[in-house]
């Protein structure tokens, strides 16, 4: 099985957090439900093509965080996570991902009325569609 | 698992000159060098095949004696000495005398490969007699594969049942390893964690292969900056109308620009394909 993850080279933050933010997203999301099987950090190495001391790196902070959970000899699998915890994380993604588009409209010089407007306009698109 | 210490082996043109690397369990460590630059008379120096000056010992054991040679599987990148025989001889061979042989493996990677076993290894194509080679080792049991150059002359289907035994026997155990000789950056990116270069005979520190895409950057920056070629990491700077830096060190290079207040149009890594030729006509910086 492989994950539907990628590494961006054009992102200035180490690869393990890109790969466990994305793992993290596809939990909380739940495209990845509890007890689900993920791959074996050297299968997920070949995968992005990075090295597994990455992947290990990026499993173990997912391992801290109470994401996943490593059983020795079996395999590394989605952990049970509280509906709290999930709304909390969905929040969060969401609150940066909107951030990071004002960012880049405030680098490209847009007033905060513009931006306002730009956002009702995507809305409208997106919701009524 | 691996240890090297002090190996030197003098081969025609190349010298190599008092090798030290050790190859960790858990891992796969790529060999890379240029043609010519020495990975085979270094792989079959480690191979014990011809052993040069120096020690290399597998778990403990020296690779020459029966101990170590139950600790390893070696595809040497050209095999004459198997050339008159049939894969139905050489399987008799290892079925009866080789104490690390599993048979299940061996019938599995004949129908994988699709390989004839009457036929003399001399009068099979390159390919097809890579693939018998790969069967024959990659049917022992061992923790370390030791790999010069094994996607030689194999077809895409074979390179892709490569990939996957490989990683197979990485899955298998966590004392397992691989050390690899290849010229190619993408077999590189698609297995290695460490890397190590081969340069004039010797060979360099080991580099985690993140980190090097981490320091060797593309950075575009709009104005002309003096002394930009002199700044720490730069490796080249080309300028059509917006300024391009690749860096070998691009947290030094930013941290140079950011001092002068240059604004960074936009940076990225570079893929290994892109990096790795500057490394090997250079060696590896510290």
């Amino acid at each position: 099985m492989s994950l539907p993850i990628e590494i961006n080279e054009e992102r200035q933050e180490p690869i393990y957090h890109q790969i466990e933010e994305q793992i993290m997203t596809l939990i909380v999301s739940e495209h990845l439900l509890a007890e689900t099987a993920l791959p074996s950090i050297r299968a997920l190495a070949a995968q992005l093509g990075c090295s597994v001391i990455t992947t290990r790196r990026a499993y173990q902070n997912l391992e801290q965080r109470g994401y996943i959970k490593t059983v020795r000899g079996k395999g590394t699998f989605v952990q049970q996570i509280d509906t709290k915890e999930k709304s909390t994380q969905k929040y969060k993604t969401v609150h940066d991902a909107t951030k990071r588009a004002i960012h880049i409209a405030k680098q490209h010089e847009y007033s905060e009325s513009e931006v306002k407007e730009l956002f009702l306009t995507i809305i409208k698109e997106e919701y009524d569609a | 698992m691996l240890k090297v210490r002090g190996l030197t082996r003098r081969m025609g043109e190349n010298q190599l000159e008092t090798i030290n690397v050790d190859i960790e369990r858990g891992t796969v460590h790529a060999i890379i060098g240029n043609n010519g630059a020495g990975k085979t008379t270094l792989f079959e120096a480690m191979s014990g095949d011809y052993p040069g000056k120096g020690s290399v010992t597998i778990n403990g054991h020296p690779v020459s004696s029966v101990k170590g040679k139950e600790q390893f599987s070696y595809i040497p990148q050209t095999v004459t000495e198997l050339d008159g025989f049939s894969l139905r001889i050489l399987h008799k061979l290892h079925k009866t005398h080789d104490s690390m042989w599993r048979e299940d493996r061996f019938q599995t990677l004949i129908k994988q490969f699709n390989l004839p076993m009457n036929k003399q290894l001399q009068i099979m194509s390159i390919g097809m007699k890579q693939k018998s080679i790969l069967a024959l080792q990659l049917s022992r049991d061992t923790p370390l594969l030791m790999l010069d150059e094994p996607y030689t002359g194999l077809d895409m289907e074979g390179q892709q049942i490569l990939d996957r035994l490989l990683l197979q026997h990485m899955d298998a155990s966590e004392e397992h390893a691989i050390v690899i000789a290849t010229h190619i950056a993408d077999e590189v990116q698609r297995l290695a964690d460490y890397i190590s270069i081969l340069h004039d005979g010797t060979l360099s520190e080991r580099v985690e292969k993140d980190e090097l895409q981490r320091r060797w950057q593309r950075i575009w920056i709009e104005e002309r900056v003096e002394g930009i070629n002199q700044a720490p990491g730069v490796v080249s700077v080309s300028s059509t109308r917006t300024q391009e830096i690749i860096t070998e060190d691009a947290e030094k290079t930013k941290a140079w620009l950011s001092e002068r207040g240059v604004m960074i149009i936009k940076s990225q890594s570079l893929k290994l394909h892109e990096s790795i030729p500057h490394i090997l006509k250079t060696g590896v910086s510290a």
